[in-house]
């Protein structure tokens, strides 16, 4: 029993006599505590796949499974406390709340959930110890990116989706980033999906899995994923 | 299209509303031209005739005029036989020219007999209506028709509105009018003449209010002169019916006087006759009369005679039989004289006898006692002798005893003070006292004696009448003693020849007695003596007496015995004498009465004749009398008539001119009043409103610019102009404020109006229509300003981001950012915030601009509210305020001029069925002025006495303070009237009337009044101040329990001098309906607030969500539930949603306050209020509406896509 299941997972758009299958057939599987990362080129249905497993979207057809649970089954409702509680979000523009300081943006997502971690102990965990008070427009991008993630872990969840975390952030930034969520996964077993066009990330995953047009490509597996630091693009 | 929506409310109320104004005046004066309402209406007390009409017609100003007959009468409907039940209808003569009836159904009648009916009532056409034959009489004798088949329905312009009118009969109040042709009336002189005047100006304009006074004032004098042509013929006529009434009666008077007298001379003559009969009767009565009674007297002297004459008979032989008695006593009494006398004479001579004795007795008793006297007297003078002799010797004694005590007395003292030297010389005491001197000197003591001799030569010295020696000492001792020794004897002696002399004194005391004794004895024997032969000689006397007496007597008794005998004989002859007379005079009567008998018969036969003679002489004067009686009766009638109509005719006064404007017509007045309100509220709401929305779609373009942005920033970047990429924006919201305008305008033009004029049509029903005014001026104005206001917030916005980089522009604009707010200062309150409440916080310090549009925004409609609910707060309550608690009174009766005390009294006698209580005073109007600001006011003047019950009609207070009545100079003004000329306590006021009388008072406080401007002063005050007591013209009445009003008002009306009763109730109802009409706009307005609260709040709210679509899908992302992600957006709307209500309730007030000054009706003056229903109403209805936009949006924030949202820039 994989951590993460997809199982003939079909995600069709319909806007009046327009349809658009976005997902078609889409199988895989991602154990727990794996960096899986997601290829492909844009409009591939990376997102859609990200958004349907992070209960921000609903699948037309098939099943999604996380910890054995049929994700795609919930209602609304459970949907809502699915993410809530299990799934971290790291979006490609940090999506922060302005008018919240960073230990409060951490705060923000920790207090709705169970068995949140220490907001400012996180927020140092991802080296922001000395900014807890600033708001995101007074923090770099990599610092907003760095809230983020805290943010997204500060939930404690059992899943950390990434989409794009590192698109608006320049190199070494970016590899920073890559680096803590690296870290993350490797430190607390917890398993990170992340999304990104770059084939170049491939080889710090344990797993790829190449999406292209809407369907599952390949799915590769990496038995020695190397590490961020050692990558060069 | 929020845009759009928001346009058409905003310039559609504010032009529909602007516009229903004129709209309902255009209605209204359309009306009335059509109908040819009247200008002025022309009436006199005596009415106008004919030739009045002329000289109207003819005067320049005069455009048309015409005569109308009018009159209250009670009617019958339809098959109503039961009587009128109180129903009053006012009959109109139907004109043609001048205030013309519209005809809504049928045709005009073209009959006496048929009529218009009032559309008010109803009725249809065929039903009947008649007037009742329980009206008086001078009101039936008014109609020359009285049943009237109904042939049409129509309005007329008399009536504009529902209000008919008050009546004097039947329910006080007018239900209908009906119109009937004006041959039906019978009357001299139309009711009143209405008229129309050239050129007049619109109608409701303040111009033709302007040129109305103007026309008014020049009318004046035509009505002074109708009045006086009026006056002049009336009393002509009077004058020519009078003289011919006077004529007719001196006619009659003289044909009764005639007759009269021929009549009063042939009963003349038949009494006369009458008279004459009798008088005969009563001669032969008399005479039959005198001849019984002489009968009768004949019989009675008869009788008279005969009982005389045997009485005489009788008396003498009484006499007879006494005398004789007489002379056997008188005979019997002689013997007894006689025997009496005899024995007198005996005893005489014995008392002579003894008598003599006594004398004798006496005489030696005398000669007795002459004998002791002489003994006494002679031992008494021995007496005195002895007794002298004694006195003498007794003094002697006296004289020696004097000389032996003062002997006595020198020698003692003497022989005390030998002593005394003695006991001194020898030094102690030898001689107690003299005494022992004395003693010792007799018994011999040589000390005594050598002693006393020295002392004694000592003493010679000095006294040399003193002894010598002891021996001298001792002598004069004894010599004294010796004296004593003599004396003493002598003294004895005395003392034996004294008693002596006593003893003898009481002998003679004893002999002297006796002798008093003899005496006394002797006189009272003299006495007796003499008492003894008195009598004597009294009986000597009467025994002479009694002898003489004796011989008389028997003289008479022989002489009566000779009388007597004479009598007897006489008197025989005397009977005989008696009887046969009697028998003589018995035949005679018997004879007379026969004569009499016979004459009585012709008597009565006589009498006969004359009771049938008189009997029908009394018919026939009877007759004659009663007739004459009633002829004069009706010429006395007729004098007293032709007295009055004189009186009448001198009473007759050139009559009072009434020349009325239209203000004078209610349904006129009332229409203005209305159209008033409308404007008032027109002034200010809506202005508002266009504000409001102005600013909503203000915030709402920039709003679509900015979401635009990018779009913008790619044309920019495409190479577009500036000017090209803004004329886009510009042509959209300027194509949508256009249509916008349009719409609204055009719908508000209609709209509206119509909605306040269906309000209306409660009130009025002459058009069912309202006519549709499209102001092109104000429409132009408002879709000028709003054109402009969107198109240069548009290029605005615009010109933001055409400044910019297409770079930036392209760019999602950067979210503001975060700051710290104040409140973080204060971590008391802060820590304790929850997440989203700081998140809130934060928020709406952030987006500043958007808050306060929000805040204001809601502010502004729930101002709106406020205010649509003050007004009808403000206006409603008034009435109930103004009468609950400031106007008691139940009526104001208005007399044809001052009431003298006496009137005063018969009015509340009279009325005092329907008033319980009346307070009377002075009522006139007056200018008031002062800041340079002038208005019309009525002036009251109330008498000293009445001012303390004026707390019953009126209650003068100002908020909770009870104000007192004004004193002398001051004057108490109302609150309206204060404000308007900007007055208070302490100011002076100047007043000014139409005869020029002025006062300056000095204002003493100011009364809560909302219904017309009243002042007060006291009657004293206006006497001091124009020199004139005022007239009590006018009466607050009290109605009495119990008691119908329309009942009431009729009853009081009735009441002479009574010009007009106006109800409080009345006032009350047409203000109420006012005020009913006023409740369609006030929810219109709500309406429309809400509307556009609604529409405010969604448009802000949706911007908001709009901006934050990415912070919102982001915390959706987190894991926020829906309704968790809701109130993060939503929380700010609460607070503002309360920020605004709470702003907007002072705003409300404020603009509620402004609206109600605003509203500038005559009558009226209100005071803004808001009840607290109505603040709980406006705060909640925004709630409301907040939480409904809420709830929308919810639904829109479920559908967020978050995916879609967090794509964003990709």
């Amino acid at each position: 029993m994989s951590f993460i299941e997809f199982e003939n997972v079909k995600k069709v758009y319909t806007n009046g006599e327009v349809s658009i299958e976005a997902l078609r057939d889409v199988s895989f599987t991602v154990e727990r505590g794996e960096v899986c990362v997601i290829v492909g080129p844009s409009g591939a249905g990376k997102t859609t796949l990200l958004n349907i497993l992070g209960g921000m979207d609903t699948l037309t057809s098939g099943k999604i499974r996380l910890d054995g649970k049929e994700v795609s089954a919930y209602d609304k409702r459970s949907l809502i406390t699915y993410r809530r509680r299990d799934v971290g979000f790291v979006f490609q523009f940090y999506n922060l709340i302005e008018n919240l300081t960073a230990l409060e943006n951490v705060e923000l997502a920790a207090q709705i959930c169970e068995h949140p971690l220490d907001a400012a102990e996180t927020l140092r965990q991802v080296g922001l110890g000395e900014r807890l008070n600033n708001f995101p427009s007074q923090l770099s991008g990599g610092e907003q990116q760095r809230v983020a993630i805290a943010r997204a872990l500060a939930k404690n969840p059992k899943l950390l989706l990434c989409d794009e975390p590192t698109g608006a952030l320049d190199y070494n930034t970016g590899k920073s980033i890559l680096q803590l969520l690296e870290d993350t996964s490797r430190k607390s077993g917890m398993t990170v999906i992340i999304i990104t066009h770059n084939s170049a990330l491939t080889s710090m995953a344990d797993r790829v899995v190449t999406v292209r047009n809407g369907g599952i490509r390949s799915v590769k597996l990496n038995p020695s994923p190397t590490p961020i630091s050692e990558i060069e693009w | 299209m929020a845009i759009l929506a928001i346009i058409v409310l905003g310039s559609g109320f504010f032009v529909g509303l602007r516009v229903s104004r004129e709209a309902m005046t255009a209605t209204g004066a359309r009306y009335l031209e059509e109908t040819r309402f009247h200008d002025f209406t022309i009436s006199t007390a005596l009415g106008l005739t004919d030739s009045e009409l002329e000289t109207i017609r003819r005067h320049p100003e005069v455009e048309a005029a015409e005569g109308s007959f009018n009159a209250n009468a009670l009617v019958e409907i339809g098959g109503d036989t039961g009587g009128s039940s109180g129903v009053v209808y006012s009959f109109y003569s139907l004109p043609s020219e001048v205030d013309v009836p519209a005809l809504r159904e049928g045709r005009l009648p073209s009959a006496p007999d048929e009529c218009l009916a009032d559309a008010w009532t109803h009725m249809s056409v065929g039903e009947k209506i008649r007037v009742a034959p329980e009206n008086d009489e001078d009101t039936l004798e008014l109609f020359t028709v009285r049943e009237f088949t109904v042939t049409g329905i129509a309005t007329s312009p008399l009536y504009l509105n529902y209000e008919r009118g008050s009546a004097s009969i039947g329910t006080g109040s007018v239900t209908a009018f009906c119109y009937v042709l004006p041959e039906v009336f019978d009357s001299e002189y139309y009711t009143s003449v209405n008229v129309r005047t050239a050129d007049m100006p619109e109608s409701f304009t303040d111009d033709y209010d302007q040129r109305s006074e103007e026309l008014e004032d020049e009318l004046q004098t035509l009505g002074e002169t109708l009045a006086q042509s009026r006056y002049d013929t009336v009393v002509a006529d009077a004058q020519k019916e009078l003289d011919e009434g006077i004529a007719d009666y001196e006619e009659g008077l003289e044909e009764y006087n005639t007759q009269r007298a021929d009549a009063d001379r042939e009963l003349a003559d038949a009494a006369k006759e009458l008279e004459d009969a009798k008088k005969e009767l009563e001669d032969a009565a008399q005479k039959l009369e005198d001849g019984r009674r002489e009968i009768d007297e004949g019989w009675r002297e008869l009788e008279d005679a005969e009982t005389q004459g045997r009485q005489e008979i009788r008396e003498a032989q009484d006499e007879l039989d006494a005398a004789r008695v007489t002379l056997v006593d008188g005979e019997k009494s002689y013997e007894d004289g006689l025997v009496l006398y005899e024995q007198g004479l005996a005893d005489y001579n014995a008392g002579l006898e003894e008598y003599n004795k006594n004398y004798s007795e006496y005489e030696a008793g005398e000669a007795a006692y002459a004998q002791g006297l002489e003994q006494y007297n002679a031992g008494l003078a021995e007496y005195r002798e002895n007794e002298a002799l004694l006195k003498a010797a007794g003094e002697e004694l006296e004289a020696a005893r004097a000389q032996l005590e003062e002997n006595q007395a020198s020698l003692d003292t003497l022989l005390d003070t030998l002593a005394g030297l003695i006991n001194s010389y020898v030094g102690s005491t030898l001689y107690s006292d003299g005494a022992a001197l004395k003693d010792a000197l007799l018994a011999g003591d040589p000390i005594a004696v050598y002693a006393v001799d020295t002392a004694l030569a000592a003493l010679a010295a000095y006294d040399s009448s003193l002894p010598k020696d002891s021996a001298e000492l001792i002598g004069a001792i004894n010599a004294l003693a010796a004296g004593w020794e003599e004396y003493n004897k002598n003294l004895d002696e005395y003392n034996a020849a004294m008693d002596e002399l006593a003893d003898a004194w009481v002998t003679l005391e004893a002999a002297r007695e006796d002798l008093e004794i003899t005496r006394t004895m002797l006189d009272a024997a003299k006495a007796q003596l003499e008492d003894g032969w008195a009598e004597l000689e009294d009986a000597r006397l009467q025994l002479e007496s009694s002898q003489g007496e004796l011989e008389a007597a028997r003289a008479q008794l022989d002489e009566g015995w000779l009388d007597y005998n004479t009598g007897l004989a006489r008197l025989m002859d005397a009977r005989e004498e008696l009887e046969r007379s009697l028998r003589e005079a018995r035949s005679e009567l018997v004879d007379a009465q026969a004569e009499i008998d016979e004459g009585q018969k012709e008597y009565d036969e006589g009498l006969q004749e004359y009771e049938d003679g008189l009997r029908e002489y009394e018919e026939a004067k009877a007759e004659a009398d009663e007739e004459f009686a009633d002829a004069k009766q009706e010429l006395d009638d007729a004098l007293a008539e032709i007295e009055d109509a004189k009186a009448e005719i001198a009473d007759i006064e050139v009559p009072e001119s009434y020349i009325l404007g239209r203000w004078a017509n209610v349904g006129y007045a009332c229409f203005e009043n209305d159209t008033g309100i409308v404007r008032s509220i027109s002034k200010v709401f809506p202005l508002f409103f266009f504000l409001v929305a102005a600013l909503m779609c203000t915030t709402t373009i920039s709003r679509m610019v900015e979401e635009q942005r990018t779009q913008l920033g790619v044309l920019m970047a495409l190479g577009y102009k500036p000017a090209a990429i803004a004329w886009k924006f510009l042509f959209y919201s300027g194509v949508a404020t256009i249509l916008g305008c349009a719409m609204g305008i055009l719908s508000g033009s209609a709209l509206i109006p119509l909605v306040v004029w269906q309000a209306y049509k409660i009130m009025y029903n002459f058009s069912d229509e309202i006519i549709y005014y499209f102001d092109v001026e104000l429409s132009s104005v408002t879709f000028a300003a709003y054109l402009a206001s969107m198109l240069i917030v548009t290029w605005v916005s615009c010109r933001r981001e055409l400044s910019d980089t297409p770079a930036n522009v392209i760019r999602p604009k950067a979210p503001k950012a975060g700051k710290r707010v104040l409140l973080e200062r204060v971590p008391f309150i802060w820590r304790r915030l929850s997440f989203l409440w700081k998140v809130t916080v934060r928020n709406i310090f952030r987006y500043k601009q958007r808050v306060l549009m929000m805040v204001l925004g809601i502010a502004g409609c729930t101002a709106l509210m406020l205010t649509g609910m003050g007004i009808r707060d403000s206006i409603q309550n008034v009435v109930d305020y103004q009468f609950d608690e400031i106007s008691h009174y139940d009526f104001t009766v208005t007399f044809d001029g001052g009431l003298t005390p006496e009137e005063r009294e018969e009015f509340t006698s009279g009325a005092e069925n329907s008033a319980s209580e009346t307070l009377f005073l002075h009522q006139s109007s007056f200018t008031a002025t002062a800041n340079r600001t002038e208005k019309d006011v009525e002036l009251c003047a109330v008498e000293t006495d009445c001012i303390g019950r004026i707390e019953d009609f009126v209650d003068f207070h100002r908020g909770s303070t009870h104000l007192p009545f004004p004193e002398v100079g001051q004057v108490l003004v109302n609150s309206g009237l204060a404000e308007d000329l900007d007055i208070g306590a302490g100011d002076e006021i100047a007043l000014r009337n139409g005869d020029g009388e002025e006062l300056t008072l000095t204002v003493s406080g100011v009364y809560d009044n909302y219904i017309y401007n009243c002042i007060y002063i006291s009657a004293s005050t206006y006497l001091e101040e124009t020199g004139r007591e005022p007239e009590a013209n006018s009466a607050m009445v009290l109605k009495a329990e119990g008691v119908d009003t329309g009942a009431a008002i009729a009853d009081i009306l009735g009441m002479e001098h009574v010009v007009n009763v106006s109800a409080s109730e009345d006032l009350r109802a047409r203000i109420g309906s006012m005020m009913a009409s006023l409740i369609y706009i006030v929810l219109l307005t709500i309406g429309c607030a809400a509307a556009l609260a609604f529409v405010v709040i969604y448009n802000l709210t949706n911007i908001n969500i709009t901006e934050r679509l990415r912070e919102i899908a982001t915390v959706k992302v987190l894991g926020f539930y829906d309704k968790e992600s809701a109130m993060y957006v939503l929380r700010e709307n609460i607070i503002l949603t309360v920020l605004g209500a709470a702003a907007g309730i002072p705003l409300g007030l404020a603009l509620n306050a402004y609206v109600i000054h605003a509203i500038d009706i005559d009558l009226i003056s209100f005071r803004p209020r808001v009840l607290l229903p109505s603040y709980i109403l406006a705060v909640a209805l925004t709630f409301l509406f907040s939480l409904l936009v809420d709830l929308m949006m919810c639904l829109k924030l479920n559908k967020i896509n978050t995916a879609e949202a967090l794509k964003a820039a990709e």
